[in-house]
Formats: structure tokens, sequence, C-alpha cells
């Protein structure tokens, strides 16, 4: 990979060079995390985000609501959404990650694919950043990821002196950065980045280490059924503010209304948290209690996610469900509930 | 791009009675299509909703489909009772895998209903019916319902059991007055009295040589699956068509899993080896 220094003046040039093409949004700095403002006009200087933002790049891929069919009708038979073209600049590695667990169920199925994700996903220019800093909630190297993201970016920017180390990470990316003639980055500047990427990381060992488990998230839920370790659960309202913050959670429900001129089928965002989410007809329900739904929602993250797309969580450790959890839940405290459940257990046998 | 959630246009032709709160459903379909047995449809009424359905009538490439659908909530009702013959409704599909008719060759299957769960299973039957007729050693039905005037498809079972192979037994939950005084007699098929479970009570198959696929409430489905293990049954030799709430039918909305498996794409039919370390029947 061609790594290039982008000089800190020429970033209003690669900002409107990428707004050519793509609405611009950006994630900007801001009191705890950062968040994502759209650009009208290019700025002269920027403050990125030092950590994720607040919101999630899933309102970029998967509209609260979206017109999914009008019918009867031809046009939606077959159709090629028309997204609008944007780009966010400043993605953590986290979120970068995120959209992955969303590509392998909208994207990558080899029987259906969905028409409007895939629009939205193609429209959809990434620019990614390292982070420089973590939040206290930040917990993606317990599942052995980094603050950085080595794929699925268009271009990524590493911050050092005086500017950035870039990479392109596909075709498109590529063209924007050779079109602004950047040199070589120099031996300097990487080195500096590998130290801020190692510092980051340390610092993340050092928030999270009282929260390191002996088995992996994985192991832990598949011995776990009916196993003590759930305390924290009692603490779960049934909000769904953790579903709706996380960049990897994708529930919705197709919805229909009769309109005056035709019938309408609306996807909408759900959330497994909700009771009525999973109930049937008649009343049946297999998730009844909070307590069975509490627990699939990690169960699909960190066992059902993982055995059906190739061993991936379904969980990029960016921590807003633990910032925005209306019972002050902490999922690492939960695993770590588990770990300890887990060892008493083995050491009575 | 094909829209996976739009709902083709299907012409509805005739509904028929089956019992006090089932009724059968005709299409015409606006494109031809090929079903499996145990492949299931997304039924819309347009603006109203959409729910999922096994058809009921014969599998294969079909330009006609017969769903049959109790009364239950929001779309049930509105199809019971507002929806006329001549009205053009919706249909996605077919989804998901269906019956795992090939593990009949050379051997039993024990094909066991309860109430209108009988309809998926009748496609199944008419899938055995077919070509596979030769190769199956023996079709074993067995048939609970409510009361005598809940069972579905009354009219066909002395002509399924004339077949040869076929053997139906049926049961009603209680005590009926017309049971009794005999005015539901179906030659050929012995009837009795209990939970669907008392059919399998003095089994008369050859378990080691046989396939057992079940269809019904979930909680028959949980006894039904007990019973089966208490007879020597393996985990390997039983399917359930499991019921979930469902939206997408795509495996997208994450709506209809247990555990890792995603019912509309990998089921609704499910083999109990798979699944029974996931909590299959919840806290119903
Ligand atoms: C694979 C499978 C096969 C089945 N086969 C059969 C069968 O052959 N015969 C049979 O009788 N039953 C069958 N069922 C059960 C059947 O699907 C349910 O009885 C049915 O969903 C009940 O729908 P309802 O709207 O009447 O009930 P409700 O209790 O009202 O359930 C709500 C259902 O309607 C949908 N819905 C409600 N409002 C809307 C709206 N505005 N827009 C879109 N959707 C809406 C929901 O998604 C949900 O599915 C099957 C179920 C499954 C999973
Ligand atoms: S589960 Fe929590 S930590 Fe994991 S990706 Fe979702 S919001 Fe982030
Ligand atoms: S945010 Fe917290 S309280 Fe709300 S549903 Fe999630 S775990 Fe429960
Ligand atoms: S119905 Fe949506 S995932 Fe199965």
């Amino acid at each position: 990979m061609k790594r290039v220094f982008l000089p800190e003046k020429k970033l209003k040039q690669f900002f409107s060079k990428i707004s050519q093409e793509y609405e611009l949004f950006a994630c900007t700095r801001s009191e705890g995390a950062g968040r994502i403002v759209r650009l009208d006009d290019i700025p002269e200087e920027f403050e990125f985000a030092p950590v994720r933002t607040a919101e999630s790049l899933r309102l970029f891929l998967l509209k609260l609501r979206q017109l999914v069919a009008k019918y009867p009708s031809d046009e939606y038979k077959d159709i090629t959404p028309d997204f609008p073209r944007r780009a966010v600049i400043g993605v953590k590695g986290c979120d970068i990650r995120g959209i992955k667990i969303f590509d392998e169920v909208f994207l990558n199925d080899p029987d259906y694919v969905d028409p409007f994700y895939k629009s939205a996903r193609e429209s959809l220019f990434l620019v990614s950043i390292d982070c420089t800093d973590a939040l206290d909630t930040c917990f993606c190297n317990l599942l052995g990821d980094k603050p950085y993201a080595e794929e699925g970016f268009d271009i990524n920017l590493s911050p050092v002196d005086g500017g950035y180390v870039a990479v392109a990470g596909s075709e498109r990316g590529s063209k924007i950065l050779s079109s602004l003639s950047l040199s070589e980055a120099e031996q300097q500047a990487i080195s500096q980045m590998e130290t801020n990427r190692e510092t980051i990381l340390a610092k993340l060992e050092e928030i999270n280490k009282e929260f390191k488990t002996e088995k992996s998230y994985r192991e832990l839920l598949e011995a776990s059924e009916g196993a003590d370790g759930w305390e924290t659960a009692a603490d779960c309202v049934g909000c769904g503010a953790c579903t709706n913050v996380c960049p990897t959670c994708f529930c919705f429900t197709l919805y229909d209304l009769k309109g005056k001129d035709a019938n309408y089928r609306f996807s909408v965002w759900d959330s497994c948290q909700y009771s009525g989410f999973a109930r049937m007809a008649g009343g049946t329900n297999p998730r009844r209690s909070l307590l069975e739904r509490f627990k699939h929602r990690y169960n699909h993250k960190f066992l059902h996610y993982p055995i059906r797309y190739n061993g991936v969580y379904a969980c990029v450790g960016c921590g807003r469900c633990i910032v925005n959890c209306l019972g002050k839940i902490d999922m690492r405290q939960t695993f770590k509930n588990l770990d300890e459940a887990a060892k008493t257990a083995t050491s009575k046998e | 791009m094909k829209n996976i959630y739009y709902p083709y246009e299907a012409e509805l032709i005739k509904i028929k009675d089956e019992t006090p709160n089932i009724k059968s459903f005709f299409f015409k379909l606006s494109q031809p299509l090929t079903f499996r047995e145990g492949q299931f449809m997304q039924l819309s009424v347009p603006g109203i909703g959409e729910a999922p359905f096994t058809p009921s009538s014969k599998p294969g490439e079909v330009d006609e489909l017969v769903i049959t659908i109790l009364k239950t909530g929001r779309v049930t009702d509105y199809l019971h009772e507002k929806v006329k013959p001549g009205e053009i409704l919706g249909l996605r599909g077919p989804f998901g895998h269906g019956y795992p008719t090939h593990l009949f060759d050379g051997k039993t299957a024990l094909v066991i209903g309860g109430g209108v769960g009988l309809a998926p299973l009748r496609a199944c039957l008419y899938g055995l019916f077919g070509e596979r007729y030769e190769k199956v050693n023996r079709i074993s039905i067995k048939y609970g319902a409510r009361s005598p005037y809940d069972l579905v498809f009354r009219d066909e079972y002395e002509e399924w059991v004339k077949k040869g192979k076929v053997d139906m037994s049926i049961s009603i939950d209680r005590p009926h007055p017309e049971w009794e005084k005999g005015e539901f007699k179906f030659e050929g098929v012995s009837q009795t009295v209990g939970l669907v479970t008392v059919l399998l009570d003095n089994l008369d198959v050859d378990i080691e040589n046989t396939y057992a696929v079940s269809c019904g409430p979930e909680i028959m489905l949980k006894f039904v699956t007990y019973k089966l293990l208490d007879l020597g049954f393996k985990p390997e030799q039983i399917y359930l068509s499991m019921n979930r709430r469902m939206s997408c039918g795509v495996g997208k909305c994450h709506r209809c899993n247990i555990g890792p498996y995603y019912l509309c794409k990998d089921g609704p039919d499910m083999c109990y080896a798979d699944i029974m370390n996931y909590d299959p029947f919840g806290s119903i």
C-alpha cells in the first residue's frame, strides 16, 4: 500500500476534491464523543474528533424509515434506488468494521441482496482516521480489534505532525489522493503514526484491564445457557437504546400502509429488546421475559452471528451501548461476571 | 435489481371454508413459480400487512396455489372477513428449504399434524404421493384437532388411506357427542379421543427406519418431540415445522431465528438435532 503525506494546508483541497462528487460530512471534536456534522462550506481548517462519534453510520446506510415498495407498480419490481452520494470523513476503525457486519447480511448474501442497502452502501465514501484518544467506554481491544482501520475505507488518514499519512483502500479513494499530487510519506511520519497507534492501544489496555476475561466472549456464551453471571440484566428496562445507537444492529420490520393511489411498504428500524419483536400470532413469544431478550442481544452478537458469518463478532467495541444505557449496564461487566461465574463453576467440579 | 420486498400480484379465485375458523384461499398467479413442499410464501393483503404461510397444495411448478389459513390476528382476520374472490393480493416467495422428503426413500414417513398444521403437511403428502411414492415404504399420518369440526381436509382422508401405503389415525382433544355417535366416520381411519400425543402411544412403526415430520402449535411440537425421544427416536430423525415471527422472509430482519438459524432461510422445517441446544421451545 502506498503511503502518501497529506499536509494540513492541503486539507481544504482534499475536502473540496471529495465534495465535487459527494455531499460532505465530517467527524468533529465535541465534548465526550465526537459528532458527525454536515459541511455545507469547505472549512479553512478542521479539527477531527479524536475518538468515535456519538452517531453511528447506521443512519447513512439503513434509513429509520425506508419506502421499499409501492404496489402494484412496475417501478418497484426491479429497482435501482437513488441515494444521495455522501462522504463521511474522520470515521473511526470501529465504525468501519461495523459496516462489514451489515455487508454480510444485506450485500454478500448469495441468495438475496437488499437493493436499498446496496445503493446506500455504494453511494457512501468513507475516510477513516486513526483514534488519537480513547473513551473509558471504548473496548475494541478486548475483541482483538485495533483503534484504527486496516481495511474497509476509501482513504485512511493517520494524524502526524503537520498533516496526515494517507493510504487509499479503494480505486475511488486512490483517484482522489493521486489528484492532489502528494509526495510519499517520510519514514519519520510513518514512525510517528505507528507510535500513536501503539500509544492508543496501550491506553485501551489500561482502560480495560479490569474487564479482561479468561475465556473469550463466545466461549462464555456457549457455556452460559441458564448459568449464573447475568446479574446486570436486572438493571435493564428494555428501552432499546443499546440497539438504536449500535453501529452493528440491523433489525427491522416491514410495515404496510394504504395510500390514496397505491399501497406502501416501509422498512422501519426495530429492536430485539422490545417485547413485541418476536411475539407471534396468538400471543406466543419465544422471548417473553426481559432477561431472555437481554441474553438474546448478547447471544446474537457474540455467538449466533459469528456462527453464521465466518466467526466475526457483531460488536465492534465502540461502547455506545454502555454510554446510552438507561440501566447503566456495561457490557464488559456482564462478561466479567460471566467469566467469574464460569471460574466458580469449574472450581466446584 | 430485483426488489426482494415487492409483493407480486396474485388473484384470489376462490375461498373454501374448511372449519369454523380455517379457510382455504385459492390463487391464480401472475407468473408461474416452482415451490418445494414446506417452502413458504409471504402473503400480502395490500396496505394491511403481510404474513407467512406454507401452501397446502401440490408442490412443483404451478400457476395456482392454495393457502389454508387459521383466523388469528390482524392480517388473517382481514383475509377471513373482508377479502373476496376476484381481489388481487400479493405474494413473495417461495422461501426456505421445506421438508427433507428425500430422507423418506426406503423409510417410513411419520407425519404428525395438529390443527391447521395439516395444511403445510398436505403439500408434503401430495409430494410423497407423486414420484416419490414408489420409493417410500410407508406413510403413517397422525392428526389431532380440537373437535370434529376443527379437522381440516375431511373429504380427503379416505382417499389417502385407500392408496395402500398410507395409514391414518385421528384424535380430537375432548369427547364430543357427534364423534361418539359416529357421525364423523372415516373409513379405514382409526379414530380416538385425546391430545395428539395419544396417537403415538402404541406406535407400530419400525422406529429405526422412520423419519418424523411434525407441524402444529409450538406447544404440541414440544410434547410430540419429547414423546418421540421417549420412544427411542434420535434427534436426527425428527423434523419440526417451527414457527417464529417473520417479516422479511429473506434472512435480513433478524426476527425468525432459533440460535444461529433463520427459519426463513434454513427452515421453516428444522431437524431437532440442529436446534435442540438453542432452546427451541423458549418460554411458550
Ligand atoms: C413459515 C410459516 C408458515 C406458516 N404457515 C401457516 C399456514 O399454512 N396456515 C396458517 O394458518 N398459519 C401459518 N403460519 C402462521 C401465520 O403466519 C400466522 O398465523 C400469521 O402471521 C398471523 O398473522 P396475523 O396478522 O393474523 O396475526 P397478528 O397476531 O396480528 O400478527 C401480526 C403479523 O402481521 C404482520 N403485520 C401486522 N400489521 C402489519 C402491517 N401494517 N404491515 C405489515 N405487516 C403487518 C406482522 O408482521 C406479523 O407477521 C405460518 C407461520 C410461519 C412462520
Ligand atoms: S454492542 Fe455496544 S459496543 Fe458493541 S458495537 Fe454495539 S453499541 Fe458498540
Ligand atoms: S439500553 Fe440498557 S436498559 Fe435499555 S434495553 Fe439496552 S441494556 Fe436494557
Ligand atoms: S423473517 Fe427476516 S430474518 Fe427471517
